[in-house]
C-alpha cells in the first residue's frame, strides 16, 4: 500500500514559461513532504503531473516503481484534496463520499460502511444528507479530506488544502492532519505558500523558487542550514536579516566583518565554499539579534543601532533598527519601552551566523544544528529505525476506523 | 424579533415613492399601449368573429365560445397542433439540444484550431437568412437533388415523401448553432477543480458526464428548452418558404394555420383564437420547464 513518488528530471513548460525546471524529488513511503513556495514557483504544477492532471513535458514520473507520465488521473490511484475542496455541489455529503468507491465499482454495502467508518473519523456523522452548500468552511474541508481518505490510495495530494480557512481553524485543521498522516501513513504531498504549515507538518520540506527545487530537508535542518539567500529569507518570520560582509584571513585565521564589527568564524562551524573577492552576505536571524539588556552571555558581538519601528505583537515586540546604514529586525522582549530614534544596543552570537556568496546566494558556512543530532535526524532515518510497526499499525487501523474510541480520539 | 419589540416601525422598510411614477410615466404608456393593450385586444379578438375583409371587417360581433367549439370540431386544426408539437419536440428539444450539447462537448475537447473552424460553420448556418436556409433545403432534398443523389433515390423528392422531417432538419440545421453557443458557455463556466476531482476519483467519462457535468449544466438546459421552445413554437418563415403548410397540410404547423386562416380566409377573428392556443401551449412548455429547473439544484 505505502508507495514512494519519484520525480526524476521532470520538466513542464507552458508556451514559452518553464514552470518546473529539471526536478529531482523522491518522496519516501509513507512520508509528508511539503513543497513550499511563493506564489507561481511551480509547486501546484508539480502537484497537478503527480495527479495526471498535467503532463510533463520531460522527465519521469513514477509511484512505487510504475512510469505513470502516460498514465490517466483515474487509474493512478492517488487521491487529491483541493484547494477550493471541489466538492459535488449536487450532491449530499454522503454521495460526496462515496462517489469515488462507486466509481471504481464498489458494491452498495461497502460503500454504505466506508462512508459511514470515514464520517465518523472526521465527525461528520450527522451532516450525511446535507448539500455543499449548506456546511461551513471547516465542514466541508473535512468532507473534501474524508472523500480523499475513504479510498485509501497510495498517495495523498493536497494543494493548499487550509488556505480558505479562517486563521483559528487552520491552526485546529493542521494539527487534525498531522494526527489523521499518523495514523494512516499515507504518502502524502502537500502543498502550501505558508511556511507555518510547511513546518509544523512536514516530515521533510522541499522549497521551490521560479520552478526549480531549493532545497529538501527536515523543517530544522531547513532553518538552521539554510542551502541558500532564497530558503533563509522564504523559511523564518520575520524574515532573516540580511547585510553585506567581508571575509577576511589573517595568519591561518578566517573573520568575517559586517556592521562595523569582526569575528572570527565560530569553532563549530566550517567554510565549506569559495567566495569571490571575499565579498558575503551575513545573513541574522531576528531571533538572534536581541536587545543587549537581555542577551544571553553567548551574544558576544554588539552593534549600536537607531530604532526605526517597534511592532508590538504581545508575547514578543519586533523591533526595526538601522545599524552601520543597514535595517535590521529584532525580537525584544514585550514592553521593553524603546521608542523611535531611540539608540539601542543590540548583541549577537557570532555561532548563530550564516554566510552566503554574496554573487551566488549559496551558503558557504556550515553550522551545527540547534538542539544536537537528535533533532536532525531525518524522517528516512526516523522510518528505518521502526517500518515494520508503522506499516502494521495501518492495517490494523484501517481494518477498525470505525471504533467510537478512535473516532473520539479524532474529533 | 424579540429585540425589536417596542421600538415601533422599523426606519429601513422599504418605501414606495410616488414621485418614482412621474419618472416611469413615458415607459409605461408606451408599454400599456403597444404591448397590454394589444394583448388583452387579441384576446377579446378571438372571441369574435371579426373578419380582415367586407362586413364583417367594421361591424363583428362577440360570438363567446363559437370559435373555440369550431376548433375542436377542425380537423385541420387539430392535426396542426400536433405537427407543431412534433416540430416543436423533435426538432428543437430534442434534435437541437441533443445535437447542440454534441457539439458543444466535441468542439471543448477538440484542438483550438479544429473547434475555431468547425465552430465558424455552425454559426454562418445560423447567421444565413431564414429564407436562403429554406432555398438551400427546398434544393437539397428535390428530386435529383444533392440528398437524393446521397440516398441513391435520384426520382424521390424528398420533400414530398417525408416533408416533415426535411422541414424540421432544416429548422434543426440552421438553429442548432444556438444551442451550441448556450452549452458551449455553460460547459466553459463549469468549475474546473470539481470535474478534475471526478477525475482524480476515477469517475470514467460517461460517468462523469452523468453525474457531474450534467446535473452541473442543468440551469443553462433549462434556459436552452425554454428560449429554443418559444423560438421554434412561433416558426414561420423557413417552413413557409419551403412548402407553404403543403404537401396538403402536411406541414400546416399552428403559425401557418393562423396565417391561412386569418390571412388567406380573412377570418382574423377565428385565426387570433387559434394563436392564442399557441401561445398556450408555450406557457405550458414553459411551466414543465420551470417547475423541472426548481426540482434540484
Amino acid at each position: 500500500m505505502l508507495s514512494e513518488v519519484r520525480f526524476e528530471g521532470v520538466h513542464k513548460i507552458f508556451g514559452a514559461e518553464t514552470a518546473v525546471e529539471d526536478l529531482n524529488l523522491t518522496v519516501n513511503a509513507g512520508e509528508f513532504l511539503v513543497l513550499v513556495g511563493p506564489s507561481g514557483c511551480g509547486k501546484t504544477t508539480t502537484l497537478r503531473m503527480l495527479a495526471g492532471l498535467e503532463r510533463p513535458s520531460y522527465g519521469r514520473i513514477l509511484i512505487g516503481d510504475r512510469l505513470v507520465n502516460n498514465v490517466s488521473p483515474r487509474f493512478r490511484d492517488v487521491a487529491m484534496v483541493f484547494q477550493s475542496y471541489a466538492l459535488y455541489p449536487h450532491m449530499n455529503v454522503y454521495d460526496n463520499l462515496a462517489f469515488g468507491m462507486r466509481a471504481r465499482g464498489a458494491a452498495g454495502s461497502v460503500v454504505a460502511e466506508r462512508v459511514k467508518e470515514t464520517a465518523d473519523v472526521l465527525g461528520l456523522g450527522h451532516l450525511l444528507k446535507r448539500r455543499p452548500s449548506e456546511l461551513s468552511g471547516g465542514q466541508r474541508q473535512r468532507v473534501a479530506l474524508g472523500r480523499a481518505l475513504i479510498r485509501q490510495p497510495q498517495v495523498f495530494l493536497m494543494d493548499e488544502p487550509l488556505s480558505n480557512l479562517d486563521a483559528g481553524l487552520r491552526v485546529q485543521m493542521r494539527a487534525e492532519l498531522s494526527r489523521l498522516h499518523e495514523r494512516f501513513r499515507v504518502t502524502t504531498l502537500y502543498v502550501t505558500h505558508d511556511q507555518v504549515e510547511a513546518m509544523t507538518m512536514g516530515d521533510r520540506i522541499a522549497v521551490m523558487n521560479l520552478g526549480r527545487l531549493q532545497q529538501v530537508d527536515a523543517p530544522e535542518t531547513l532553518y538552521d542550514n539554510p542551502a541558500n539567500i532564497f530558503v533563509a529569507g522564504f523559511i523564518g518570520s520575520p524574515r532573516m536579516n540580511f547585510v553585506p560582509g567581508r571575509l577576511t584571513t589573517t595568519q591561518g585565521k578566517t573573520a568575517i566583518e559586517f556592521l562595523g564589527v569582526k569575528t572570527p568564524i565560530s569553532a563549530g562551524s566550517q567554510l565549506t565554499g569559495e567566495t569571490t573577492g571575499g565579498e558575503v552576505t551575513v545573513g541574522l536571524r531576528p531571533e538572534d539579534l536581541m536587545w543587549g539588556r537581555v542577551a544571553s552571555p553567548d551574544s558576544t558581538l554588539t552593534v549600536s543601532a537607531e530604532v526605526d519601528v517597534v511592532e508590538p505583537m504581545g508575547h514578543e515586540a519586533y523591533v526595526t533598527a538601522v545599524c552601520a546604514g543597514e535595517t535590521v529586525t529584532s525580537r525584544f522582549p514585550p514592553r521593553s519601552g524603546v521608542r523611535t530614534r531611540e539608540r539601542v544596543e543590540l548583541a549577537l552570537n557570532p555561532a548563530r551566523l550564516h554566510l552566503f556568496d554574496a554573487r551566488s546566494g549559496r551558503t558557504i558556512l556550515q553550522r551545527p544544528v540547534a538542539g544536537g543530532a537528535d533533532v536532525r535526524r531525518t524522517v528516512r532515518e526516523a522510518r528505518k529505525e521502526e517500518p515494520a510497526e508503522g506499516r502494521s499499525d495501518l492495517q490494523r487501523q484501517t481494518g477498525a476506523r470505525g471504533a467510537p474510541s478512535r473516532a473520539e480520539e479524532i474529533s | 424579533m424579540a429585540v425589536a419589540a417596542g421600538l415601533g416601525p422599523r426606519l429601513d422598510r422599504e418605501r414606495f415613492q410616488w414621485s418614482s411614477l412621474v419618472m416611469l410615466s413615458p415607459a409605461l404608456v408606451l408599454l400599456g399601449v403597444l404591448f397590454v393593450f394589444p394583448v388583452l385586444y387579441a384576446c377579446y379578438l378571438g372571441f369574435t368573429n371579426l373578419a380582415l375583409v367586407g362586413s364583417r371587417s367594421r361591424a363583428y360581433d362577440f360570438t363567446g365560445l363559437d370559435n373555440i367549439t369550431r376548433m375542436l370540431g377542425d380537423y385541420v386544426f387539430i392535426k396542426s397542433s400536433w405537427l407543431t408539437i412534433i416540430f416543436v419536440v423533435g426538432s428543437a428539444i430534442i434534435g437541437q439540444t441533443v445535437l447542440g450539447m454534441a457539439l458543444a462537448i466535441l468542439l471543448r475537447n477538440a484542438l483550438v484550431s479544429v473547434s475555431a473552424v468547425i465552430g465558424s460553420i455552425v454559426i454562418v448556418a445560423w447567421v444565413l437568412p431564414e429564407i436562403t436556409v429554406a432555398l438551400v433545403w427546398y434544393a437539397f432534398s428535390q428530386a435529383g437533388g444533392t440528398l437524393s443523389i446521397l440516398l441513391r433515390q435520384t426520382d424521390t423528392n424528398f420533400l414530398v415523401a417525408v416533408p416533415m422531417l426535411i422541414v424540421s432538419l432544416a429548422n434543426l440545421w440552421r438553429n442548432v448553432a444556438f444551442s451550441m453557443l448556450v452549452f458551449s458557455a455553460g460547459l466553459r463556466n463549469l468549475p474546473t477543480e470539481v470535474l478534475e476531482a471526478a477525475e482524480v476519483e476515477g469517475a470514467s467519462v460517461w460517468r462523469r458526464y452523468r453525474l457531474v457535468i450534467f446535473p452541473l449544466l442543468k440551469p443553462t438546459i433549462v434556459t436552452n428548452l425554454l428560449l429554443v421552445t418559444i423560438l421554434n413554437l412561433s416558426e414561420f418563415t423557413l417552413i413557409y418558404a419551403m412548402t407553404q403548410g403543403g404537401p396538403g397540410i402536411e406541414t400546416m404547423t399552428l403559425p401557418l394555420y393562423v396565417y391561412q386562416e386569418a390571412f388567406v380566409f380573412h377570418q382574423l377573428g377565428y385565426g387570433t383564437a387559434i394563436s392564442l392556443v399557441l401561445v398556450l401551449i408555450g406557457a405550458v412548455f414553459s411551466l414543465l420547464f420551470v417547475r423541472a429547473s426548481r426540482s434540484q439544484v
